[in-house]
């Protein structure tokens, strides 16, 4: 019994040993064939004082790497960004930190989430989410020139409608406002849903019913602040809304702007790109995309 | 307590103690604690102390409280202390090993009766209790320094081609353990040289470990990412804790009977694969084993031990 225990105990440390010797050995022989890296080489680096949630940046051979920290949800995620050499397009983003919920949040460091944002032009933006922090558009502020305005979408939304909102003012007040999305056969969200073709909920309001009474609660309001739009692009000013309202109040305020006199810069409201968002993880997506944006900002300050 | 108890016979004398056994066990850890060693640099070797002296010291003191037998000293507890630690990355907080440690012994084994009565695997329990609770301290994992000096975090190749990208390690690395994980389960070849000894020493019956890993590759292979017999076995195999959960964490004494045994690996088997196919988590491991744990009992209805001189009556 006792002999049995000692050669076990030896038979153990000489395999040991050997499968160590495997392991070293594999080790060097992947070494040699190891290539450089991908990593592409930094030639310059950045200096990031006073730049808040910018944790390293530099100028490599291909363009612009930022490292930047962002608060997600359940932590500080890290990101690296990589952009070309104009700094304005995004190459390549990793995650290489977060603490995000699994199967959920954490879906951002997957590639599925990753992959959209290369080739995309800086900044970027999720459906409903604004670039800037939206200053209040009271209408105190300016005057409104009288006249019809008419705002459209870029291009068609996932379900191939595109919005358009026209607006008419009199006497500096907004008087008439009419929200319609237009399919790509030119048939008309309100006459879909009117007919039932379009249907929402069950025993909600319409579409067409919806977008009226949002048009009608803006000629109210005479202001577009109210609606206090959520990540989602929806609302609950305004009851029984429950559509995405993101669309119309970018259009809105792009009428606004045009009555206003005001440069329809934002005629791109956004210029960027917009992405996705991991379906059910908002505040994880959203995390990701500001830190993108500050990482794009930062390059912009520094250029 | 011990006075007045009966066991029926008959009886089978042998020298192989509870002690001598778990000391085998402990034995056959030693080449997995030198490769987290090697991979994960020498914290890990003072996490394994840490974790053995507080599974150890826990049970001491619980034993002493209660004024039971203190058997603290059999070696169990230092299995479970090096079974957790070998569950984290090295990167865990000391507390939350603390935590899981205290937990393991005290909730899980002694509370239910010590060593034998524990209903479920304390280890597997312990890691459960971080996943759930500390999340992050646990599924940060690291890097080998092997291949990165920085101690960069990324998640587990099972996590990262669950999660649609394309595997960063080859099955070799893999394999030998050069693979982002926790401190234990990387190297699959230590894993077994420890596994062999067991096997050497009779300690083990690697009937159900086999068991519970063909389960689980065959039926991810079977059902795999893009339709049936896509899954990739080696990935299975070799990228996350398998073979660590079917060698150490799987085996139960509850079962005699050989049928049982099994029954209760294929058990594990399919719940793990099911776990990997369709939830969120790519291990499935913890899970698997757990949930067979909680069936064992159910099981063994299926398969009794044998009962000696009792001719079975025909109904």
């Amino acid at each position: 019994m006792k002999n049995k225990n000692v050669r076990g105990i030896l038979a153990l440390a000489v395999v040991t040993a050997l499968s160590f010797g495997v392991i070293l050995g594999s080790k060097a022989l992947a070494q040699d064939t190891e290539g450089e890296s991908a990593e592409a080489k930094v030639t310059e680096e950045l200096d990031t004082k006073g730049a808040e949630g910018i944790e390293s940046a530099s100028k490599t051979e291909d363009g612009y790497l930022v490292s930047v920290k962002t608060k997600g949800y359940g932590g500080d995620i890290f990101l690296n960004v990589s952009f070309d050499k104009a700094g304005k397009k995004i190459t390549k983003v990793e995650v290489t930190e977060q603490k995000e919920t699994e199967g959920l949040g954490a879906k951002i460091a997957e590639s599925e989430f990753l992959s959209q944002f290369e080739g995309a032009e800086a900044p970027v933006y999720l459906p409903g989410m604004s670039l800037e922090e939206k200053e209040e558009i009271s209408l105190e502020d300016r005057t409104l020139a009288d006249g019809d305005y008419e705002a459209k979408a870029d291009g068609p939304d996932n379900n191939g409608f595109t919005d358009q909102v026209t607006m008419t003012v009199k006497d500096g007040k907004i008087t008439a406002v009419n929200w319609e999305s237009v399919g790509a056969d030119g048939s008309k969200k309100s006459v879909l849903s009117e007919n039932g073709e379009y249907v929402m909920t069950e025993d909600g309001l319409t579409w067409k019913e919806q977008a009226e009474a949002l048009s009608a609660a803006l000629i109210e309001k005479q202001s577009l602040s109210f609606l206090n739009v959520n990540e989602q692009g929806k609302t609950d000013a305004v009851s029984g809304v429950s559509i995405a309202v993101g669309g119309f109040v970018n259009l809105a305020e792009q009428c606004l702007n045009q009555a206003a006199g005001e440069e329809t810069e934002t005629q791109e409201p956004q210029n960027g790109t917009q992405v996705d968002a991991v379906a059910g993880a908002t505040i994880s997506s959203t995390a990701a995309v500001e830190g993108i944006n500050a990482a794009y900002e930062f390059l912009q300050s520094v250029k | 307590m011990s006075e007045a108890r009966v066991i029926n016979g008959p009886h089978i004398r042998t020298q192989r103690t509870t002690r001598a056994v778990m000391m085998d066990v402990a034995i056959s850890l030693v080449p997995v604690l030198l490769g987290a060693i090697y991979y994960f640099g020498i914290r890990a070797l003072y996490l394994a102390g840490l974790s053995v002296a507080v599974c150890v010291l826990t049970e001491y003191i619980w034993q002493k409280l209660a004024k039971k037998p203190v058997t603290a000293g059999d070696f169990s507890a230092v299995v479970t202390g090096l079974l957790l630690v070998f569950n984290m990355p090295v990167t865990v907080p000391l507390w939350v090993l603390v935590a899981a440690d205290v937990f393991s012994i005290l909730l899980v084994k002694q509370m239910f009766g010590g060593l034998g009565n524990n209903f479920v695997n304390p280890a597997l329990m312990g890691r459960l209790l971080v996943m759930v609770a500390w999340p992050q301290a646990v599924m940060q994992y690291v890097v080998p320094k092997t291949v990165s000096v920085d101690a960069v975090s990324a998640a587990t190749i099972l996590g990262s081609v669950k999660g649609g990208n394309t595997p960063e390690y080859s099955y070799l690395q893999m394999f030998l353990g050069e693979m982002p994980g926790a401190m234990g389960e990387t190297s699959k070849l230590l894993l077994l040289v420890g596994f062999g000894y067991l096997c050497y020493k009779g300690v083990v019956n690697a009937e159900a470990a086999f068991t519970y890993i063909a389960t689980v590759t065959v039926l991810t292979f079977i059902f795999g990412p893009e339709g049936l017999f896509t899954g990739d076995i080696l990935l299975n195999l070799f990228g996350g804790g398998l073979i660590m959960g079917g060698c150490y964490m799987l085996t139960d004494y509850v079962f005699v009977s050989r049928r049982g045994k099994l029954l209760y690996a294929a058990t594990a088997g399919v719940i793990t694969a099911a776990i990997r196919i369709f939830s969120v988590y790519p291990e499935g491991i913890c899970f698997g084993i757990l949930t067979a744990n909680c069936m064992a009992g159910m099981l063994s209805l299926l398969y009794k031990k044998h009962v000696y001189g009792i001719r079975k009556i025909k109904a």
